[in-house]
């Protein structure tokens, strides 16, 4: 009889484990692949920074995350002539003294001895260490509860299960084998039994791990507090409901709606990338129709500056560059994303034309999104991060370790992209993209040709002369894939209110939770009843309250970071950043090989001048600022953060200081005008902050002003002082 | 000057199966035409043209024609300078005003034009045949100052640089307009973009590059409402300076015509394809080449709601017509070609593919060479050969060009497959191909380096060379060819051997001037081959001188040049500024005579140097010295001392001429031959 005894008591205050085994027959009651690889794994030895890099650590290499029990197996028994292994004293075993540091070891102490990781491994080499090859795959893992959780304060804490089944249909449970990781420890906490205990307010997603097998669940911690009484706006849309419950529930209140001004520069900047000019601002400000949001709304998504911006946006995602698609493609694809926009192509069309695009570069402009990829692997892996919001090349060389991932599942995705060939036709720049009839993916381990795969779909039998990206492009974009819209909603989301549902936006997993799942679902179900209609999505977004509340929190909303209780302040983009120091002085920056017309925020590419050390005063600016460079998809290479040399910038920078200092600045014609000064402050203020000064700033300019026997210095003062303010630096 | 120069170091590139000819430029001051205005000549209606340039002919000696792809009549209005008023001391022209009149049937499109003046020929230019009028209308940068249109028109003008360029139009709602830029289809380096935007600035209708005109823009608006609207046009680079022409009326944009070719002198009806595929309009022509074929033409289209026409480009040549019918998508419903001929399909769904069949012979030579872009259509075609057995034999279309041709010489007796194919797999009904087949093609081309020669033209005195160097390079065709220069007035003479032997990669190929030419005169300079051996059946292949490559190398832009400039080469015929004269003689055989050679110069600053004389005609068993020996520049001429032999028959005569080759200041050669002289044998 081969047998195992495994038997879990449980109360409320104690979790036992009593673990035991019997030989009968002589056969192996430790499973190397399913016990002593999960624990490896669990105590971190198998982890990337530890003995799973790829050159090890100490001369000792295992697989990442056990990925490969053969290699494994063979370095733990027989490399270095059997060393780490004393079959006749198992407690002498290298593989146990280092991890209980009764040798020295760098990666400190990992086991207990006798805890029960040690006792595990220590049974299997008491054993023989037995590697037999194992056909019982763990097929599922499950994790109780099985559902999400609200816990409510004071109950914050959670005791989770894991349970794996077997391909030969039987189960055990894993608690103890099973890796758990949260996803925001200020949120929560498990500990290596699966315990979990709640912080402070907010959502965590766990972790669950298990061999190839990866499971999470979501909990939520509610807490009251003190004073607090629950107090909204009535919801505009649907988008305030869902919004509104989700605060409800944290008890975190919405801060009021925005006023006219603030509301004015916030949708200009977010639509258009620029500032209300100071005239727009006056006459917005002084008109008293109720629908002026509505209809300024609807003005600023049919500008031709909202189609600029927009395509710019989506320059930054599709590695928009001089660089990567030459000198004229890049202007014709700039010009095809802007056209794009400016006639509201439906956005699964949007993705079809760059997904399937074939031809010239310069005659098909939407093809050099894929010429922009270096191979098959790149341009998958661009277009799940763009388009599923999936970063999955942690996949490429082994299983993904916070997500579904598998490698089979990335080479899978990659064979959709196997059979693109490109030639260039040496005229200007032009490149042709086509799809070849055969070309396969090869499995870098297995070494097998790889099919074509999809998540939910699996793998496609396809025709062997079956374009393979009309089909991923179709599968991608139909309304019942569970990715593609959510992911183009939270996009376009975290553009308007500064942070995603999910975030980062384009790392959907399980482990990064929406933070408000319903929403993002009645946002994603809407565009896609809409027929993908992004100024549609944009309009309902802009139109509700929660897109209208101050970017001021409040005493009790004031630990919100994801739930949008308030709309946190963001700083200008560099390019938008730029066009309003422009606008405030009259100065606007002028760009290499555009119009002096063109707007920083609707450059076709950041790279449109070579890079010149005299231009590094005017350039430099918008690197600091964050302007990327478009080497990646990510939307992360977009630098949102503050730092010394922004500082610096904008005390004295040279652009700074040229647009501050010129004679012919927007101030000092307005004093060769001879405008009064209270005009002029006036002016300053509607046109960096498109709002009237009050009481107090008139005062204190004019003043200042009147003192001054320079006026032209003291405006350049106080244009500074305005410009430095948070007020004007941020999108609030 | 007046003959043909050459470098003493000539750097050939080098073509894989092809022959190189490098032709250097004549010393006489540089023949170049810097603008013209209008680019545009219009059907049916006078235009006075103003060509600026350098030596384009002399002031006042009316010797001025224009040479054209369009047939058209020119006066010289003014010139600059003025003509002398005695008519002595003419300055070479800077500038020329010509009234230029065209009859009502020319083709609107684009065709090309050069000057043929008392100095040679100017290089080419492309030129726009039109029946829209050219009205002056000063653009703007700035969209509320822009000008308002009256359609219909056309607008010559250039790229603003770092800017852009407004006209205003006033719409009509339910108005058609269509709105096209002219540009790099005139050979300029411009590559527009064109918007039309409403009051608001909004994009009504954008357009970039075109399949059927390339990186020239174009759309057509129906406005839905009656509105002021936008015309927006840029260099996409913003460059400025760059030409363009704006038509804008109510006329068709087909992007081809189907079929895309015609076969010479045959009246063929055509349809013209729209980007959709649509079929819209029709016509039927008999198209003549006015310099043969190949050539290639420009087709206009316009209906009875236009008012102007839309054109595409046309190719004429000499063989028949085959028109795929479907199916023909596998090898058992393909069509079987018998003879060269042009073969016109289209790939109307995508993957669709068209096959055709080839009886072949063991050796022979099997070219296809397809057409696509440079007609308009967006296919880029894959070409594969296949046996019976479904095995690829050659393959064309991966490469770096955009039109790749495929060559197949038959291994054995058999039949091969032709399987046309679209590279990116598309198709719809707008996926039209046309290809040149050719069954026992020419195996051999002719490319000429252009950098030596950047006016595209020869020229010569009477009684000179123009040489030709020639790089051999062979492929699969190993025999010896004779090469034979010919033009309209037939055959010319060559200098020395016209045969090329399989064993030679490098030579000079000189061809003689007519001395009966006259200065002023020109021809248009063909090559021909012939292959002719014991038991093989003669061959001859006619322009086989290819030089695209030398043409796109003097005008760049020009990706697709009308064919008919790329295999003649225009020769001109200098006035006489040096000749050979001999001292005639007779003698009786066993003589020993001297014959004199003069060399004389009619323009003192033309340099000579090192003169070397050699003789042509002379009997074999004469033994005269057919080394090149000194001419003696002090005496002005060299001595040929010969002995006659005593067995040459009394009472006979020959023949002779003698060459002088010389170097001249700038280390360049000329030959010039002397007059033919008879040396009569005296006696009984």
């Amino acid at each position: 009889m081969v047998g195992q005894i495994y038997m879990k008591i449980r109360c409320p205050v104690l979790s036992l484990v009593v673990f035991g085994h019997m030989i009968c027959d002589g056969k192996s009651h430790v499973s190397f692949n399913h016990e002593v690889l999960p624990i490896l794994s669990k105590q971190g030895c198998s982890q990337g920074s530890c003995h799973g890099s790829p050159h090890g650590k100490g001369h000792f290499r295992l697989s990442l995350r056990a990925f490969d029990p053969s290699l494994d197996s063979h370095t733990i028994f027989r490399e270095e002539l059997g060393r780490r292994i004393n079959l006749i004293e198992p407690s002498k075993s290298l593989l146990l003294l280092k991890p209980t540091m009764a040798i020295a070891h760098e990666g400190g102490e990992r086991l207990k001895p006798d805890g029960y990781a040690y006792n595990l491994i220590r049974e299997w080499i008491r054993e023989g260490c037995p590697t037999p090859v194992e056909d019982n795959q763990c097929v599922e893992l499950e994790i109780t509860p099985g559902e999400s959780k609200l816990l409510k304060w004071p109950e914050f804490s959670l005791q989770l299960g894991a349970r794996a089944t077997f391909s030969d249909g039987s189960s055990r449970d894993v608690t103890r084998l099973a890796v758990f990781t949260t996803s925001d420890e200020n949120i929560a906490v498990v500990d290596g039994s699966g315990k979990v205990t709640g912080n402070s307010r907010g959502q965590v997603a766990i972790l669950v791990r298990y061999l190839e097998q990866v499971q999470s669940i979501r909990i939520t911690f509610s807490r009251k507090p003190e004073g607090f009484t629950w107090k909204a706006p009535p919801a505009v849309n649907y988008i305030d409901d869902k919004v509104y419950a989700k605060l409800r529930l944290l008890h975190y209140p919405p801060s009021p709606l925005i006023a006219d001004a603030a509301f004015l520069r916030r949708i200009h900047l977010d639509l258009t990338g620029l500032l209300p000019q100071a005239e727009v601002a006056r006459t917005f400000l002084s008109d008293e129709t109720p629908a002026k949001r509505s209809q300024l709304i609807e003005s600023l998504l049919d500008s031709p500056d909202y189609a600029k911006y927009w395509a710019r946006k989506w320059g930054d995602l599709l590695r928009l560059s001089r660089k990567q698609v030459g000198e004229s493609a890049v202007y014709k694809f700039a010009d095809w994303l802007e056209r794009s926009i400016s006639a509201n192509q439906p956005y699964d069309d949007f993705a079809r034309d760059l997904l399937t695009a074939k031809g010239s570069s310069l005659l098909n402009p939407e093809a050099n999104f894929i010429r922009t990829t270096i191979n098959a692997e790149d341009a998958m892996e661009s277009t799940a991060q763009l388009f599923l919001g999936s970063r999955i090349q942690c996949a490429k060389c082994h299983n993904h370790p916070f997500e579904r991932w598998t490698q089979d599942n990335y080479y899978g995705l990659t064979a959709f992209f196997a059979r693109i060939k490109t030639k260039k036709l040496g005229n200007g720049g032009e490149t042709f993209i086509w799809d070849a009839k055969k070309g396969e993916v090869r499995h870098p381990v297995a070494g097998r040709h790889v099919a074509p795969w999809v998540p939910d779909t699996g793998a496609f039998v396809l025709p062997p002369d079956k374009d393979r990206r009309q089909v991923f492009a179709e599968w991608l974009t139909k309304p019942s894939n569970p990715f593609f819209a959510r992911v183009e909603v939270n996009r376009i989301w975290a553009a308007l209110m500064g942070i995603g549902i999910v975030e980062p936006v384009d790392d959907f997993r399980d482990t990064n939770p929406p933070s408000n799942e319903p929403l993002l679902e009645e946002l994603s179900r809407d565009f896609i009843r809409s027929g993908f209609d992004r100024r549609h999505l944009i309009r309902t977004i802009v139109s509700s309250n929660v897109y209208q509340t101050s970017g001021e929190s409040n005493e009790f909303n004031r630990d919100d970071t994801r739930f949008f209780s308030f709309r946190e302040p963001r700083r200008l983009e560099a390019e938008q950043l730029v066009d309003a120091l422009g606008q405030v002085t009259g100065k606007p920056m002028n760009f290499y090989g555009v119009p002096v017309t063109v707007k920083a925020v609707h450059l076709p590419a950041p790279d449109l001048a070579q890079r010149n050390r005299s231009m590094i005063g005017d350039t430099e600016f918008l690197k600091v600022f964050g302007q990327p460079e478009r080497q990646t998809v990510c939307s992360c290479e977009r630098a949102g953060d503050a730092g010394l040399g922004q500082a610096l910038q904008l005390f004295n920078g040279k652009l700074f200081h040229g647009m501050l200092t010129a004679g012919d600045s927007l101030f000092r014609k307005s004093l060769l005008a001879k405008k009064p000064l209270p005009e002029i402050v006036e002016h300053l203020h509607l046109s960096a902050l498109s709002r009237f000064p009050n009481e107090k700033e008139k005062a204190i300019a004019l003043a200042y002003l009147e003192k001054a026997t320079d006026k032209g210095k003291a405006l350049e003062d106080l244009c500074w002082a305005i410009l430095n303010r948070n007020e004007f630096l941020f999108n609030h | 000057m007046c003959a043909f120069l050459y470098s003493k170091v000539e750097n050939l590139r080098v073509h894989f199966g092809l022959f190189m000819i490098v032709i250097l430029p004549p010393l006489v001051g540089a023949q170049q035409i810097s603008s013209v205005s209008p680019r545009t000549v219009i059907v049916g209606e006078p235009v006075e043209l103003e060509f600026t340039g350098k030596n384009l002919g002399f002031s006042g000696d009316g010797d001025l024609v224009i040479l054209a792809s369009f047939p058209c009549r020119q006066e010289i209005i003014s010139e600059e300078p003025k003509p002398p008023a005695d008519g002595l001391g003419a300055q070479p022209r800077n500038k020329v005003r010509l009234k230029v009149s065209l009859k009502e049937d020319v083709q609107v499109g684009v065709g090309w034009l050069r000057l043929v003046t008392s100095m040679g020929i100017t290089p080419p230019i492309l030129f726009l045949v039109d029946d829209l009028p050219t009205r002056k209308v000063e653009p703007t940068t700035r969209r509320h100052d822009s000008v308002l249109l009256d359609p219909p028109l056309g607008i010559e003008s250039k790229t603003p640089n770092l800017d852009v360029h407004y006209y205003k139009l006033k719409a009509r709602s339910g108005q058609r307009i269509a709105i096209e830029v002219i540009g790099s289809r005139l050979g300029e380096d411009v590559d527009a973009v064109l918007k039309l935007l409403d009051a608001s600035g909004r994009i009504l209708a954008a357009s970039d590059d075109e399949p059927g005109s390339g990186k020239d823009p174009r759309l057509a608006h129906v406005f839905s409402k009656d509105e002021t609207a936008y015309i927006e046009v840029r260099e996409v680079r913003y460059q400025g300076g760059k030409f363009y022409r704006l038509r804008v009326g109510n006329f068709p944009l087909p992007m081809a015509a189907f079929p895309m070719v015609a076969q010479a002198g045959i009246e063929t009806s055509f349809v013209s394809v729209d980007s959709s595929g649509e079929t819209s309009l029709s016509r039927s022509t008999r198209a003549s080449g006015l310099y043969g074929t190949p050539s290639r033409h420009s087709l206009g289209f316009r209906g009875s709601e236009h008012n102007a026409s839309g054109f595409v480009p046309l190719r004429l040549v000499e063989e028949p017509q085959f028109i795929e019918k479907e199916p023909n998508n596998q090898f058992s419903e393909a069509h079987l070609i018998e003879s060269s001929v042009t073969l016109n399909g289209r790939l109307q769904m995508p993957d669709d593919v068209d096959i055709y069949a080839f009886d072949l012979k063991k050796g022979q030579y099997l070219h296809f060479r397809p057409f696509c872009r440079s007609l308009g259509s967006p296919s880029f075609l894959l070409l594969s050969l296949q046996d019976e057995k479904g095995r690829i034999l050659a393959s064309a279309g991966e490469g770096n060009s955009v039109e790749e041709p495929l060559r197949h010489v038959a291994p054995a007796d058999g039949r091969v497959f032709l399987r046309v194919s679209e590279l990116a797999g598309r198709g719809t009904p707008a996926y039209y191909y046309s290809i040149s087949a050719h069954i026992q093609a020419t195996p051999l081309s002719f490319h000429w380096d252009a950098g030596k020669a950047p006016h595209l033209t020869v020229s010569g005195q009477p009684g000179s060379t123009v040489t030709l160097k020639l790089k051999t390079l062979r492929k699969s065709f190993n025999e010896t060819i004779g090469l034979t220069p010919f033009g309209d007035r037939g055959d010319y003479e060559v200098f020395g051997s016209s045969d090329i032997g399989k064993e030679k990669g490098n030579f000079d190929f000189e061809i003689h001037v007519p001395e009966a030419m006259k200065p002023g005169e020109w021809d248009l300079l063909r090559l021909r081959a012939s292959y002719s051996k014991e038991g093989d059946t003669p061959q001859e292949w006619t322009d086989v001188l290819d030089f695209t490559s030398a043409f796109q190398n003097v005008l760049p832009n020009i990706l697709f040049p009308p064919v008919e400039l790329i295999n003649r080469i225009p020769l001109f015929v200098m006035p006489r500024k040096i000749e050979v004269f001999l001292d005639p003689i007779s003698g009786k055989p066993g003589d020993v005579v001297e014959i004199k050679v003069f060399l004389k110069k009619k323009d003192k600053s033309f340099r000579f140097l090192k003169p070397k004389t050699s003789w042509h005609g002379f009997p074999q068993e004469w033994k005269v010295p057919v080394k090149a020996q000194d001419l003696d520049e002090e005496k002005g001429f060299s001595i040929l001392k010969l002995n006659i032999p005593k067995n040459a028959i009394p009472g006979g005569e020959i023949v002779v001429s003698a060459s002088v080759l010389g170097e001249l200041e700038n280390a360049r050669y000329m030959r010039v031959f002397s007059n033919k002289v008879t040396i009569e044998l005296a006696g009984k």
